[in-house]
């Protein structure tokens, strides 16, 4: 998509997230001297259109054609949809289980797509258990968090 | 005053501290020396660390990982020509040509040394200028501290990355997630969505930690393996003759000056501190031809001015609340994690924990001294640590910390939901910084406004009537425009020495 284009997105998103917050506040009560608890996210929104509305009249006023940017990759949903795995994962089968595992994979995704997974499968079954190890010994032992 | 000097030194003469002091600037060093983790990356990752120990503890690891990693991004800017943390982009200017000519251990022992002077010298100004501003600033109240925070949101101006605009939609979404929760003057409940998860509000911890450090990896990893095509140097000999350190005494000066100068202004960051001193040390020396190809005084400038940044920075964060950089305000965060408010009251209220952090402060600039001159070989190591190990532990990293802080799932789900808002707003050029600005300034500018409203019958006229409020908001003004003076400033040496300025 190019940049033009994600300008105005950007506005009118920001100008719907606006329209919803004025009218999620409007049925808040009116604070009689302390001006409500409406009053801030008001101002904020207030703000939020008059900044919408100035980059979508800036991108309307530049000239000259605009870089397009790339959208995401396989890779970053592979890795948010590892992450939510692993979120979702951890809490029932603990920390110790779950986490070498997880590491070993998007390890080996990363390494398999730079064209490098026979190098790395050796390596990576090592590291992924050491650094489990490590983490569980840092948050659980030094720092004193419980982990599941 | 003599009575806060050794409450702090009773602060930090524990076991406890003196250990977090020196994991912290190891820890600074060795991420900076990471390949694509900055400071920010590793004070925001650290941060679920600090809940369990003490408040001193907590600040004085953090800021030891800010000490270590200003130096830390010289190591692989000299090696590589990469530098480890922006801050260190000046630093390669020299830094690698020396390399090139076979004197890469000399370049590191310089930037150490420059570094810890610099550091020390920031500490020492941050030590004599932060007491006596915050006690003139304890005369504050409401409509004072409100011209404070828009003081302070108007740094959103020099954080943008192109559009400006894009900058303050960012704050004022910030703003906005700063509001979810109960109401601080009636407790009344907003955009909760009748969950009881957000009746304390949004988690800040997981929204810095989520657009800080996840939505930068997911955007690294993204990114795919851009090839460094430039040839790697060995540390070799470190030695330096009196000769090389007579050179370096007068760039030193000059970067911990405008280091320290440039910290305080809320406005400026650590690689514009850097840079300007390295154009300054330019024109004041005797041989301004040998910058750009190895030069002594240029690594000594660039490394002694990131370095007194840090000094500097902590001054309106501690004294006022009000962070500079996005460092700063995780360390903000820290500390209102720990039930602390920085600000004027924390001086008066907890000497020990601001003394122990000036003092402690000191002794993590020493500690740079040693690790960096012994360390320098092992640390070389890291900057080619590979990816595969590196991003997936990361990616644990950042949500587990959150997972141990609080004990449940809730804010960990919030880091990856922050973390990939984070990713599409660098996709979109729209800085997160002024996200984490707006989400900790948001409460101070909420409860003040509404305060000094109230003492004025709602009439606005309290901001400008009052003088200490209408000075701030003068500064406040002359902070928004900054990024342009600055510009037109950088743009304006840059072409008188031919260079180009560094890009954020």
């Amino acid at each position: 998509m190019g940049m033009r284009k994600i300008n105005y997105v950007i506005g009118i998103l920001m100008l719907l997230l606006a329209g919803y917050v004025f009218m999620t506040s409007s049925t808040y009560p009116s604070g009689d001297k302390t001006l409500g608890p409406a009053f801030f996210p008001d101002l904020a929104a207030g703000g939020l259109v008059f900044f919408s509305i100035s980059l979508m009249v800036q991108t309307a006023l530049e000239q000259g054609t605009s870089e397009r940017i790339e959208g995401p990759g396989v890779i970053f949903w592979m890795a948010n949809g590892a992450l939510v795995a692993y979120l979702l994962i951890m809490p029932i089968l603990g920390f110790l289980t779950t986490t070498p595992v997880f590491l070993y994979g998007v390890g080996m995704y990363m390494a398999y797509k730079a064209g490098e997974g026979k190098l790395w499968w050796k390596k990576l079954i090592a590291s992924s258990v050491i650094t489990t190890g490590a983490l569980y010994y840092l948050f659980a032992t030094l720092l004193n968090v419980p982990l599941p | 005053m003599y009575d806060h000097f050794f409450l702090g030194l009773q602060a930090i003469s524990s076991l406890e501290v003196q250990f977090f002091i020196l994991f912290g600037a190891v820890a600074g060093i060795a991420v900076s020396c990471l390949p694509g983790l900055s400071a920010t990356m590793a004070v925001a990752l650290l941060l679920p660390m600090t809940f369990g120990i003490s408040p001193v503890s907590a600040l004085l690891l953090l800021s030891g990982i800010y000490v270590g990693a200003m130096f830390g991004g010289a190591i692989p800017a000299i090696l590589l020509a990469t530098p480890g943390t922006p801050s260190a982009v000046s630093t390669t200017f020299d830094g690698y040509p020396m390399a090139k000519k076979g004197m890469a251990g000399k370049a590191i022992s310089i930037a150490c040394i420059a570094s810890v002077v610099a550091g020390l010298f920031g500490t020492a100004v941050l030590m004599l200028v932060a007491p006596p501003l915050a006690e003139f600033a304890l005369r504050f109240s409401a409509p004072e501290y409100f011209s404070v925070a828009v003081f302070g949101l108007a740094v959103i101006s020099s954080l943008s990355e192109g559009s400006v605009f894009k900058a303050f939609i960012s704050g004022m979404i910030g703003l906005l997630l700063a509001v979810v929760g109960q109401d601080p003057m009636t407790g009344f409940e907003r955009f909760t969505f009748g969950s009881s998860d957000l009746l304390g509000g949004v988690s800040f911890l997981a929204v810095m930690i989520g657009t800080a450090a996840l939505a930068e990896v997911l955007y690294q990893m993204d990114g795919g393996n851009k090839g460094q095509a430039l040839e790697k140097f060995e540390v070799n000999d470190m030695g330096l003759t009196k000769a090389e350190l007579r050179q370096m005494v007068k760039p030193t000066i000059i970067g911990c000056i405008f280091g320290v100068f440039i910290g305080i202004m809320p406005a400026a960051g650590a690689n514009i501190a850097a840079f300007i001193s390295w154009a300054q040390a330019k024109m004041w020396s005797k041989h301004p031809e040998e910058f750009g190809h190895g030069s002594i005084e240029g690594i000594t400038a660039s490394e002694a001015g990131n370095n007194s940044v840090v000094g500097g920075d902590l001054v309106p964060m501690l004294t006022l609340g009000v962070p500079g950089d996005p460092v700063t305000g995780i360390m903000m965060g820290a500390l209102i994690l720990q039930g602390l408010r920085p600000g004027p009251m924390l001086f008066a209220e907890r000497p020990e924990i601001v003394w122990g952090l000036f003092l402690g402060l000191f002794i993590s600039n020493l500690w740079v001294l040693p690790i960096g001159l012994f360390g320098a070989r092992f640390f070389a190591k890291m900057t080619t640590v590979p990816k595969p190990i590196l991003w997936p532990t990361i990616l644990i990293l950042c949500t587990v910390g959150t997972f141990a802080s609080e004990g449940t799932m809730v804010p960990a789900y919030t880091v990856v939901v922050f973390g990939f808002l984070g990713y599409f707003m660098k996709k979109a050029s729209i800085p997160t910084a002024p996200l984490i600005l707006g989400v900790l300034l948001g409460p101070m500018t909420e409860e003040n406004l509404r305060r000094s409203l109230l003492m004025s019958n709602s009439d606005w006229s309290i901001f400008v009537t009052r003088p200490i409020s209408l000075a701030l908001l003068a500064v406040g003004f002359l902070t928004l425009i900054w990024p342009w003076i600055q510009e037109w400033y950088q743009n304006r040496i840059a072409r008188r020495l031919g260079v180009e300025v560094p890009k954020e």
